[in-house]
């Protein structure tokens, strides 16, 4: 019987090293929580939402399975850090009432949307024997700025987190690119890095964060000859860090009927210009959960 | 093993680096047709302020370089990191609010790695026996980031990166960087605590 791998190599297409065995995301309307209220309660309630997923997730880890870590990470959780307001610390207490033995243990948030990526190379080249890292996306207004908001390029702001098991299932780090812009053009070099890392892509499907539509017009002008996920904008707004998970979430949801494992190419753009391009592939026996849908398994 | 942790603890006092220290509080981000979208606190409305202003900020620490200069000397120490201690694995830097301004090619290089509170991740490093080496500053940047202009630089390999971490003291030195702890040598190979000092 042909593996999986095999049909890739037949239609020339490049293996993953990377595959998603599990995923949850839960959306956040906001105002998240009124913010008059304490930092601390403010993350008691966050907690409520983060820890039962990141639990349920965590459970899906295999017993042998050794893991590389298990992080937090976000692009507008920053203000209440830097402003002194709690420490990382106190949130891994709140959050471990909740989540147990898989709270994070790191937060990050230098390489804001692009964090996950760079999560990925770290940890797995710190410890190259490890199979999984689990990485847990959180982006909340959590003193409803009004900054924060709506912003020129990526538009209105999205919430919510998403947790995610990824396994290191191959031996190449190819399939892992993070890199900056050199310039001002963030989006075109963005679009440009996705277009170099797609061009021996067969089916697999590029899964895009979520911008206005005058600003995704120029990916998907750079990207026409390549499957792209369809741009969920209008929807989910930008929710930073989430985008390209949400939008395989969604794509799967659309492609029930008969579907094999799913090769995706997911990237995500940081505001300064830090980006990720990950080759993925989604098993047919992925934990997916879209804001408490089963999407399979 | 030969594993060894190497300390060293400093502070700014003044200035390091010539030029303006802004205390605007500046979000600038390159924009699509290469102009700079920039928002200010100005922007913020009534109600941004009001939650500003219910938050403590330590008025006595004073801002003594700007997110810019603050950049400039992450990058500056990876570099002389790279220079003088070549066989370190992994360089760890605290970064508590990275979304002022594009990190340096030098900060996203593939041995950084940087969070907003290392201590876990110093002990994992340390249980998997890794030669790395841990910076951690608490600059003030802006008068509404909390910090108390100190630094911590922990080095964590063999005895034989001495003469490299001596180098890395030396130039932070120069720098202008104040040395508020004599620098310690302590093996930490057979978790025995025996402290060499300098």
């Amino acid at each position: 019987m042909e593996s999986s791998h095999d049909n890739m190599l037949a239609r020339g297409a490049r293996m993953s090293s990377y595959t998603l065995r599990a995923m949850s995301f839960q959306e956040f309307k906001p105002p998240f929580c009124d913010p008059w209220i304490s930092i601390h309660d403010t993350f008691s309630t966050l907690a409520g939402f983060i820890g039962p997923q990141i639990a349920s997730v965590g459970a899906l880890i295999p017993c042998n399975g050794e893991m590389a870590g298990h992080i937090l990470c976000s692009t507008l959780l920053m203000n209440c850090f830097s402003f002194g307001d709690i420490l990382w610390r106190d949130v891994r207490d709140i959050l471990h009432d909740y989540a147990g033995n898989f709270t994070p243990s790191v937060f990050v948030n230098a390489y804001e949307c692009a964090s996950w990526g760079y999560i990925v190379r770290y940890y797995f080249m710190k410890n190259p024997s490890a199979r999984f890292v689990m990485i847990t996306i959180v982006d909340v207004n959590v003193y409803n700025f009004s900054i924060w908001e709506e912003e020129q390029i990526w538009g209105r702001s999205g919430y919510g987190c998403t947790t995610m098991l990824i396994e290191k299932t191959g031996v190449t780090s190819d399939n892992l690119i993070n890199g900056y812009s050199k310039g001002s053009n963030i989006i075109m070099e963005f679009a440009m890095a996705i277009r170099r890392a797609t061009q021996e892509g067969g089916d697999r499907v590029v899964s895009l964060p979520f911008f206005p539509d005058n600003v995704r017009g120029i990916m998907d002008a750079v990207l026409k000859d390549r499957i792209v996920t369809r741009n969920g904008h209008a929807r989910w707004g930008h929710t930073f860090g989430s985008d390209p998970w949400i939008s395989i979430l969604e794509h799967i949801r659309t492609q029930q009927e008969g579907r094999g494992m799913m090769e995706f190419t997911a990237c995500s753009l940081a505001l300064n210009g830090y980006y990720s391009i990950i080759d993925i592939d989604v098993p047919l026996d992925a934990s997916l959960v879209l804001i408490g849908e089963t999407i399979c398994q | 093993m030969n594993y060894f942790k190497f300390h060293f603890e400093g502070r700014i006092t003044r200035p390091i680096y010539q030029g303006i220290v802004t205390d605007k509080f500046i979000y600038k981000f390159p924009s699509l047709n290469g102009n700079e979208a920039i928002a200010t606190f100005s922007s913020m409305n009534e109600h941004d302020l009001s939650i500003l202003s219910m938050l403590f900020f330590e008025k006595d620490i004073p801002v003594l370089l700007n997110k810019s200069q603050h950049y400039r000397f992450m990058g500056h120490f990876i570099e002389m990191v790279e220079k003088e201690l070549p066989s370190v694995e992994i360089i760890l830097m605290r970064l508590v609010e990275p979304a002022l301004e594009r990190m340096g090619p030098a900060m996203l290089r593939e041995k950084v790695f940087i969070c907003q509170d290392i201590s876990a991740e110093i002990e994992e490093l340390k249980r998997l026996g890794k030669s790395f080496i841990a910076f951690q500053d608490f600059f003030r940047i802006h008068s509404f980031v909390a910090g108390n202009n100190n630094l911590y630089m922990d080095l964590f390999s063999s005895k034989e990166c001495a003469e490299g971490f001596y180098a890395i003291r030396r130039g932070l030195i120069k720098m202008g960087i104040d040395e508020t702890t004599l620098t310690v040598m302590e093996d930490i190979s057979d978790g025995r605590d025996q402290q060499h000092g300098t």
